[in-house]
């Protein structure tokens, strides 16, 4: 009793040492930010309040929110389903794009009745992603070649490949004009219903949702998650212990591959009705960022996208009626990846043994 | 599609392009050596064009460009150091947090200073001049090799300097021992944390280097998101040519060559697009053929 | 006589915690000039923390050091280094991929033109030190790959070069042969000779008794005994370590030997590097029966073991289970007919230390004999079978949400070997079960492997100690350099006998001494 009590204690004093972590630093990123809104010659108080009526005013604008959450959240899943197994996929961009592509594709080359339609596109979308990481997949299994470069590489392959066939796909005889390269719309079948008038949101959202809460409960109640977090965490014991690492190996990646895919096609059927060359912007870092930030936990993914939805829904408007910057929203993002990151134990604990002894180098005798 | 493989455009265009990649990736190759895993580069080497096109700008100077453009490089490598080795932060994190803010960060200095956005193009930006080298005067070495920007060539010495720094200097021996055990070089009485220090601010010294060869090396212009991958390219060749500066140098020329091609390519009427993934399709075709070996034997532990 | 030597090193009332534990209380010692020195005691008896305030890795809480009847204060480990205080650890300080000669002299390189390394200067240095000490080591080859004697010859050529005049070994012999201890103890005897100090740090008895002058016993952080070797016997040593009178010693049973569970045929393996390290091997393993293979470590027992659960291909011949032919399957499958295993590698291996107690219990539990559901986890099941493991193998942790890495490293491998027991295979292969925990789990983990063996599993005990090989097998193999051969049924032959095998079958001990030359 006494020691279930304690180990309850303890579970508690980590969670709440969690909190306290994200609010430390939360604070320094609006001290930081703060400070860059200043330094713009506006009132950081004025941009904040800007961003939030920009955000979550009125329909329309939470419409628009809505429409940024939906690729934050499932890039972000991209980037869990990878990462909590210990896959470096930093190419979620470039499967984004594959993605994209094929679901335009199939929205305007096929014609389908509609629900069928958008469904179909989606997993020809959700595929060619899946078939985009299959080569950094195979070339780290069988090649060893470390994902992560090889990702990188692939995106900016992924980039100009795309754009390629877009210019293949409409005929263009000016390949040089890169900026508004695009298909043709898909058909209205292939469309993700809009959910709020006048705005982009759209059905996109059910599917976003839906991804979290499958890969969540696969973590949470099934043995294939069960080997999917030890393989994350040890895989070498994973592998003595009989797990077919090469295929779990394989399966992550090819699920985030899936699921970034899958976003590229929820873009290109909810929000552009097309396929637009160049279009993410980042988004695949986007989630990256964010799965980091939620410290690969599916719900957090979900509650840091609404986050980031707001911010970068709120920055135009921000940037419309006040002196300030929208990119200083993307730098605000990135102080808070890197404020996440700080070990504040390990600090608090030099601190704390500064006083007198010297800082221990060499583990306790066993 | 000889002609232009081995035209005298495609090499000299070969050793200019390789330069950023050079001093980027070898100077890289001290804190790999060290242990410390960076692919922050690209945010180094982006800003550090950013500064050193306006420190070019500012006093029509490509040397003052220069210095800025190290200093950045120093002061990213600083903030990177500050959180990995003190604040304990996970390098890959820092290395994602600080690439996508110096996209925003830099596009953000180029509307609030220069008041444009996509690309800042204007006289007062002077690039490194080009140098004469008499005893280059030869038939086809003078197309390739002769009148090429002073940094080119600075490139090449630093290679050189840096190998012999690598491996004749207890510095380098150090360095390379911080990477390869940390612990039995604290037992050594080498200090693990000062030597990674070192070897980071080294990385940014270089990589900021680079960066400001970016916008200074004859176009004189910055772009947004100018470095291009250049970054990950020089984490590439480190990778290819396990820190040894020699093995790396040669690595960027192989990438830089890919990148190369894509001039003639594009004038035999090659779709650009196609054309310009040539350095990053190098990359991996050159990482593929550098593991073949490895790969056999290897047990599969992914 | 060496009692009229002087004491070069004293310390008085040292004391230092870790939190709450104390690891050492209030400890004084007197070293005297050219003479061995031991100190004994049991895993966390608070020998390596001593050590390491000698060495000024930490810094006491209380107390003082006397070198020379001087009390110093280190400001570092390379002032006490500098001080002629120079450390051989256990797990040796070597840069796999340098040089011989890089090893040694990195720190302190001779620099030519004060920036350059002037490395014909280092060399002359240290190899001028190895005509004085009579060591033969080969300066130019890289470190990965050579034996692990040599490497320890590196680590005190490394010590001297950089002057020392106190030289701590840290159980050096746990990595030996009995030749290569032989060596070793040559080597101490011949710089003694010369004036050097040497404090040895050991658990071993009966090497304490041959090679020390005097002898320290620690207990539970305090000293319990100052004595000389001709004043005590072994027993006597022993309780004044544990605090009672334990000699470990396994309690066999008899029992009836079956059918075999594994065969082994013709056996190649190759490392990662490509090198060949199992070279055509022939085993059995009956059910029921424990057989150990003794070795030097790196003589290819890991390849060995490797293979024979599916971790590593093999380049030819076949491994055979209960009869069908398993070379090509994968552990997953293996696991699947009953074959358990316990790696050496208790913290990469064996556990996943960031995750929960039942989380590493069901490891390969959920595989192969596992739970109804195949598809979702059942948590009812997961407890009954993780309760089941921490209650009979006495793994102390408060609940089965417990972190992993919380717990201490006897209880982290008896929860491992809990997990594999339990499992109801018919093939167990065990690597190095007891390494670096503390007597009472060693004692609980012998008598397990006994009463499984005894239950009629097939167990191959792989382990680097001998006496562990000696004491619980029934049937003895040696591997050396890839090549197993007959140690005999237990107790035919003695130690020195198998240890001549574990050294190369009795012919030129290539790996054991190159001193002396």
């Amino acid at each position: 009793m006494k020691a279930a009590a304690s180990a309850a204690l303890r579970a508690f004093a980590d969670k709440k040492s969690e909190i306290v972590k994200y609010l430390l630093a939360f604070a320094a990123v609006m001290l930081i930010g703060a400070g860059l809104i200043s330094f713009q010659g506006e009132d950081p108080v004025r941009a904040l309040s800007a961003i939030w009526s920009g955000a979550l005013g009125g329909r329309i604008e939470i419409g628009n929110t809505i429409r940024w959450i939906i690729p934050c959240v499932m890039t972000g899943m991209a980037a869990v389903v990878a990462f909590k197994s210990g896959v470096n996929n930093l190419g979620i961009e470039g499967q984004i794009y594959f993605g994209g592509f094929a679901a335009a594709m199939a929205g305007f080359l096929v014609q389908l009745p509609p629900v069928v339609h958008v469904l179909f596109c989606l997993l020809v979308g959700g595929l060619c992603g899946l078939l985009y990481a299959l080569i950094p997949a195979v070339l780290k299994l069988f090649f060893r070649i470390d994902e992560m470069i090889t990702t990188l590489m692939l995106n900016y392959i992924a980039i100009l490949l795309t754009e390629y066939f877009t210019v293949l796909v409409i005929g263009a005889s000016s390949s040089t004009a890169s900026n508004a390269l695009q298909t043709p719309p898909v058909y209205e079948t292939a469309k993700l219903p809009v959910l709020i008038k006048g705005t982009y949101a759209n059905a996109g959202i059910f599917v976003a949702v839906a991804v979290v809460v499958v890969v969540a409960f696969i973590y949470r109640y099934t043995i294939k998650g069960y080997e999917l977090r030890q393989v994350g965490e040890n895989l070498r014991f994973s592998k003595v212990g009989g797990v077919n690492v090469v295929r779990t190996f394989l399966s992550i990646f090819l699920i985030s591959g899936f699921v970034a895919g899958l976003c590229g096609g929820v873009e290109v059927l909810g929000s552009h009705g097309r396929f637009v060359s160049r279009f993410s912007n980042n988004l695949g870092w986007d989630g990256i960022m964010i799965s980091m930030i939620a410290k690969n936990s599916p719900f957090g993914v979900l509650f840091v996208s609404i986050l980031w939805g707001v911010l970068k829904a709120g920055a135009l408007h921000m940037e419309r009626v006040t002196n300030t910057n929208r990119l200083t929203v993307v730098l605000i993002q990135a102080l808070f990846v890197l404020f996440v990151t700080i070990d504040y134990k390990k600090i608090y604990a030099f601190f704390r043994g500064r006083f007198g002894r010297r800082a221990v180098q060499k583990g306790g005798a066993v | 599609m000889l002609q232009v493989m081995f035209s005298t455009v495609t090499l000299a265009a070969m050793f200019r392009l390789a330069t950023p990649l050079i001093l980027a990736a070898v100077g890289g190759s001290f804190g790999d050596r060290a242990g410390v895993f960076n692919i922050a580069l690209e945010s180094f080497m982006l800003s550090a064009a950013f500064f050193a096109t306006l420190g070019s700008y500012l006093t029509r100077s490509p040397y003052v460009g220069a210095l800025a453009g190290i200093l950045t490089g120093l002061v990213f490598s600083a903030v990177f150091g500050f959180f990995v080795f003190h604040l304990g932060s996970n390098g890959l994190v820092v290395s994602i947090a600080l690439n996508s803010g110096a996209w925003g960060f830099t596009t953000l200095l180029l509307t609030t200073v220069f008041g444009t956005r996509g690309a800042f193009i204007d006289n007062n930006i002077q690039s490194f001049p080009a140098l004469d080298i008499p005893f280059l005067r030869l038939p086809y070495l003078d197309a390739v090799l002769n009148h090429q920007n002073v940094l080119v060539y600075f490139a090449l010495v630093f290679v050189a300097a840096a190998a012999v720094v690598m491996y004749k200097t207890p510095f380098g021996l150090r360095v390379r021992g911080v990477g390869i055990n940390e612990k039995a070089s604290q037992t050594a009485g080498v200090n693990v944390l000062g030597y990674r220090w070192i070897a980071t601010l080294i990385t940014g010294v270089f990589v900021g280097l680079a960066g400001a060869f970016l916008p200074l090396c004859g176009v004189s212009m910055f772009a947004e998101n100018m470095s291009a991958g250049r970054g990950f390219l020089a984490v590439a060749a480190i990778m290819v040519g396990k820190g040894n500066p020699v093995k790396v140098a040669l690595s960027c020329l192989l990438f830089a060559y890919a990148d190369a091609l894509t001039i003639g390519f594009q004038n035999m009427g090659v779709p650009s697009q196609i054309v310009m993934t040539l350095p990053y399709a190098a990359t991996i075709l050159v990482l593929f053929v550098a593991n073949i070996k490895k790969a056999k034997h290897a047990d599969i532990d992914a | 006589m060496k009692s009229e030597q002087p004491v070069v090193l004293e310390l008085r009332g040292i004391c230092k915690n870790f939190g709450a534990l104390a690891a050492n209380k209030n400890i004084d010692l007197k070293v005297r000039r050219g003479t061995v020195h031991a100190i004994i005691g049991e895993n966390g008896a608070g020998k390596s923390t001593l050590m390491n305030i000698i060495s000024d890795i930490y810094q006491a809480d209380a107390g003082d050091i006397l070198l020379n009847g001087e009390k110093v204060v280190f400001k570092g480990p390379m002032d006490a280094c500098a001080h002629g205080i120079g450390m051989v650890y256990q797990e040796f300080m070597l840069f796999p991929d340098l040089t011989v000669l890089d090893n040694i002299m990195m720190g302190f390189e001779k620099r030519r033109g004060g920036i350059f390394i002037d490395r014909k200067k280092t060399r002359a240095a240290i190899e001028e030190i190895c005509r004085t000490y009579h060591f033969n080591i080969p300066l130019d080859e890289k470190v990965k790959g050579l034996a692990v004697a040599v490497l320890q010859q590196v680590e005190i050529v490394k010590v001297l070069y950089k002057g020392a005049d106190i030289i701590i070994l840290d159980e050096p012999t746990s990595v030996l042969t009995p030749q290569g201890i032989e060596g070793l103890f040559d080597a101490i005897r011949f710089l003694v000779g010369t004036g050097k100090t040497v404090l040895f740090i050991t658990h071993k008895l009966k090497e304490v008794m041959e090679i020390s002058d005097y002898i320290t016993v620690l207990k539970n952080g305090e000293v319990t005994g100052n004595v000389r070797p001709d004043e005590v016997d072994e027993a006597a040593l022993a309780s004044l370590m544990v605090g009672r009178e334990v000699i470990l010693t396994a309690q066999k049973v008899e029992k009836q030997v079956a059918a075999p569970v594994l065969e082994v045929k013709g056996l190649h393996v190759r490392d990662n590097d490509g090198n060949e390290r199992v070279k055509g091997v022939d085993l059995a393993v009956r059910a029921g029966e424990i057989v150990g293979v003794a070795g030097v470590a790196g003589s290819g027992q890991k390849e060995l073991v490797e293979a024979l659960f599916g971790l590593r291909e093999a380049q030819e011949g076949r491994v055979l289970f209960e009869g069908a032919d398993i070379t090509s399957k994968s552990c997953r499958e293996r696991r699947c007919l009953g074959v358990g295993y316990v790696p050496q590698d208790r913290l990469g291996e064996g556990a996943n230390v960031e995750g929960s107690i039942w989380q590493n219990a069901i490891m390969g539990y959920h595989i192969a004999h596992g739970f109804k559901r195949k598809l979702l986890l059942d948590r009812r099941e997961i407890d009954a079978f993780s309760g089941q493991v921490v209650k009979q193998f006495a793994v102390k942790t408060p609940t089965l949400e417990t972190r992993v890495r919380t717990l201490s490293g006897g209880n982290i491998q008896k929860l491992i070997v809990g997990r594999e027991f339990l499992q109801k295979n018919k093939l167990l292969i065990v690597e190095d079960p007891t390494r670096g925990i503390d007597i009472g789990a060693i004692e609980f983990i012998w008598k397990k492997i006994i009463e499984l063996a005894s239950e009629g599993v097939g167990i191959l005990l792989v382990s680097h100690e001998l006496n562990e090989v000696m004491e619980l097998s029934d049937r003895i193999v040696v591997m050396y350099d890839g090549k197993l051969f007959d140690g005999g049924n237990a107790g035919e032959l003695t130690e020195q006998e198998i240890g001549l095998l574990m050294a190369g079958g009795g012919t030129a001990d290539e790996s054991g001494r190159k001193r002396g030359a």
